[in-house]
């Protein structure tokens, strides 16, 4: 528990603290694990998501990319990772609407909040 | 859900009989048709039985022989059944054995009739199933039973909730053996206890009906069918009879419940002690939501149930009836509106306060949440002291929803006490004690309002049916009284058994009995008569030292125009039966062909 000083100026760049301290608090005395356990189920699930969310839009499977969004929008909201969760919210939105239209583009920028967003929760998990 | 396990089968468990040369029957061999024909045919009783299940199924009109069923069902189907249930016969005949088959029969005609009402899977494999399935995958597979019947039996195989249409022969007929133990519930118990627990069968009815998507009427006719062919077996298998709930009694009985004593008080007094905790049931896909969800409301102090998935909440929400449901939106296949809309739709889900998740960028559509039934809605991520104000202005609304519900069950509890009083003193007016067929008075009243609905000229004619026990003073002289009245009991349940929709079977008095055939013609009740008769002398009755069959004589009057009232109906079946009997007993005549007769119509 005592990592997040020092790492916590290398996650709070990416990741919404007050989303970290939430669920720090919700855990409390009784559960202090929940944190670290919420963490591990985002940082297992999640590269799924992604994968179908590639796979969704190459195969022009919008079902599929819109679930999977949608998931990921909610999964990466609760550890604090807004970026990631608002990317996949735009995603989310187009597919909605049985369009690809901008999805391409829209694509880097969810690696690259998953990398960055992924380093700063392994940075905490310690 | 898995299926229950019941009471052990017997281990050591020896075929006997009909069931071991079966066993030893290759199914797939050139004369196996005949040699299962055989081999059942043997005993010419259970031969009537193995007819009277498989006669029904797979083709149109009724198979006449065992043979032809088996060319319509296949030879492994009926070789299988015929195992099953002369396992089951035979370990009848004595009394422990017996108490281990009634609960396999109730199972047995459940999965039938849910397999012919949805369409899933050989009815016939599914009762069959629903017999031996306890035996066990290795006992059923040393039996050479059908593959998927083996398969099911494993233990482990699941009958989750929903239906895929798609789905192999096994896993549907474990989706169907599964629904049928709830039915076997209601009708016999949980195997572990003796009693009925009639809330927890109840609860489970209601589930069962919500995932079979039946609708009420029907779903009754199905739980009332599968009752009275149950208790209608212990009849003729000599098992002790049982009481067969209607299913409005199941409810009934499940609501009888005393309100807690705190409940009553809180009535008398005005108002009701809050609710310390509530039971939730938290449902969202996304598992590290659902976490978070699950942990904000048990530090709340609630109790929480969670679901993945809006077909298991379902489920869950009508086993378990919580307080509160908080679900996500966004789900595969069932999602949060549809799960709302389900619950609204069933007696227990409508009372729940029903809370939904909702993404951001979803408000625009909270419209059509409410306008599903949906309470209240909190937006994700959640906030959970926001999720928590929200659940507790919830909880006033379920305090107030409690109170009305412990009112109202103590008025239904009165209510149902006069029912049920009224009821059984109507029903003991209209049995006959020794037989528990209608009496005289039910059935002439029967005949009564069929005559004012029957057209003698045109659409809807109106049959009856006189039957008389042949010889039956000799068989009361020689075997006595008890005797005579297993031979009553007999023919009563074989009268039961064998008529059909619109016949209706009653017990005048002595050995004198009466169907009332609603819209049937003379030509029809003719057949009838006849299937009646064929199945009462094939009917071998044994108990108390005898051993034999009966026959009977039987008379048929359809009304005619010049008949004034109901008696020329009676007084024109029973010169059809005299003169039965002149010519020489055991035979059905019509009142039609003894034409000299006439004289006192």
């Amino acid at each position: 528990m005592n990592g997040s000083n020092q790492t916590g100026a290398d996650a709070s760049g990416v990741l919404d603290m007050q989303v970290i301290e939430g669920l720090r608090e919700l855990g409390g005395e009784d559960e202090p694990g929940l944190l670290l356990e919420v963490i591990g189920m985002f940082l297992e699930d999640a590269p799924t998501r992604i994968r179908e969310i590639e796979q969704g839009f190459a195969s022009g499977d919008i079902k599929l990319l819109e679930r999977a969004a949608h998931s990921l929008k909610s999964a990466s909201a609760n550890v604090g990772a807004m970026q990631l969760s608002s990317v996949c919210k735009r995603i989310e939105e187009i597919a909605r609407q049985q369009k690809r239209d901008g999805i391409a583009e829209l694509l880097p920028e969810s690696s690259k909040a998953w990398n960055e967003a992924s380093n700063a929760l392994r940075s905490i998990q310690g | 859900m898995t299926i229950n396990p019941l009471t052990p089968a017997n281990p050591t468990t020896r075929l006997t009989g009909c069931a071991a040369l079966l066993v030893e029957l290759d199914p797939t061999s050139e004369n196996a048709c005949a040699e299962l024909a055989a081999a059942i045919r043997i005993d010419p009783h259970f031969a009537q039985m193995v007819l009277s299940l498989v006669r029904e199924e797979g083709g149109a009109g009724p198979a006449t022989s065992i043979e032809e069923a088996t060319l319509r069902l296949g030879t492994a189907t009926v070789r299988a059944l015929a195992i099953a249930l002369d396992l089951c016969v035979t370990e009848c005949r004595d009394d422990a054995g017996a108490l281990r088959w009634s609960r396999p029969l109730a199972q047995a005609f459940a999965s039938r009739a849910i397999s012919r009402q949805i369409r899933v899977g050989v009815p016939i494999d599914a009762f069959t199933l629903g017999l031996v399935y306890r035996f066990g995958p290795e006992t059923l597979s040393a039996w050479r039973m059908p593959g998927q019947l083996v398969q099911v039996a494993a233990p482990g195989a699941s009958a989750e909730a929903g239906f895929d249409p798609n789905e192999d022969e096994a896993a549907g007929l474990a989706r169907i053996l599964g629904q049928a133990s709830l039915i076997a519930e209601a009708l016999h118990g949980d195997p572990a206890q003796s009693s009925i627990d009639w809330a927890r069968a109840s609860s489970g009815l209601d589930a069962m009906r919500e995932i079979l998507e039946i609708d009420r009427p029907a779903f009754q006719a199905l739980f009332e069918r599968v009752g009275q062919q149950w208790s209608e077996w212990h009849a003729s298998l000599g098992l002790p009879m049982p009481h067969v709930p209607t299913l409005d009694e199941v409810h009934r009985r499940a609501g009888e419940i005393l309100p807690d004593d705190d409940v009553v008080r809180a009535l008398e007094s005005g108002s009701t002690t809050p609710l310390k905790g509530l039971r939730i049931l938290a449902v969202d896909d996304e598992p590290s939501s659902l976490k978070i969800l699950e942990r904000a409301l048990r530090k709340a102090g609630h109790d929480v149930i969670t679901a993945v998935n809006g077909s298991d909440a379902l489920r869950l929400a009508l086993e378990l009836h919580p307080h509160a449901v908080i679900a996500d939106w966004m789900m595969p296949e069932m999602d949060g509106i549809d799960l709302c809309k389900a619950l609204r739709r069933s007696e227990l889900g409508r009372s729940v306060f029903f809370l939904l998740l909702t993404g951001r960028g979803e408000e625009d559509r909270i419209v059509e949440a409410f306008d599903a039934g949906v309470d209240d809605y909190v937006t994700k991520p959640f906030n959970a002291k926001i999720l928590l104000a929200r659940l507790k202005g919830g909880q006033r609304v379920i305090e107030l929803q409690e109170r009305v519900e412990a009112n109202r069950r103590v008025v239904m509890k009165q209510v149902a006490e006069m029912g049920l009083l009224t009821r059984k003193l109507r029903n003991a007016a209209h049995t006959d004690p020794l037989t528990e067929l209608p009496n005289r008075r039910y059935a002439m009243a029967r005949l009564e309002a069929e005559w004012e609905t029957s057209h003698p000229g045109g659409g809807r004619p109106l049959s009856a049916i006189l039957i008389d026990i042949d010889h039956f003073k000799k068989v009361n002289d020689t075997y006595g009284h008890d005797v005579g009245d297993l031979v009553l009991k007999a023919v009563a349940v074989a009268l039961r058994t064998n008529t059909r929709q619109g016949e209706e079977a009653a017990r005048l008095g002595g050995e004198e009995f009466f169907v009332v055939c609603a819209n049937t013609n003379e030509e029809q009740a003719l057949i009838a008569g006849e299937r009646l008769r064929s199945a009462i002398e094939t009917q071998v009755i044994h108990g108390l030292g005898f051993q034999g069959s009966v026959t009977i004589s039987v008379g048929v009057a359809q009304r005619t125009p010049d008949m004034t009232n109901q008696d020329a109906l009676i007084k024109a079946s029973d010169h059809a039966v005299y003169a039965a009997k002149a010519a020489g007993r055991n035979r059905v005549v019509a009142f039609s062909g003894i034409g000299s007769l006439a004289q006192s119509a």
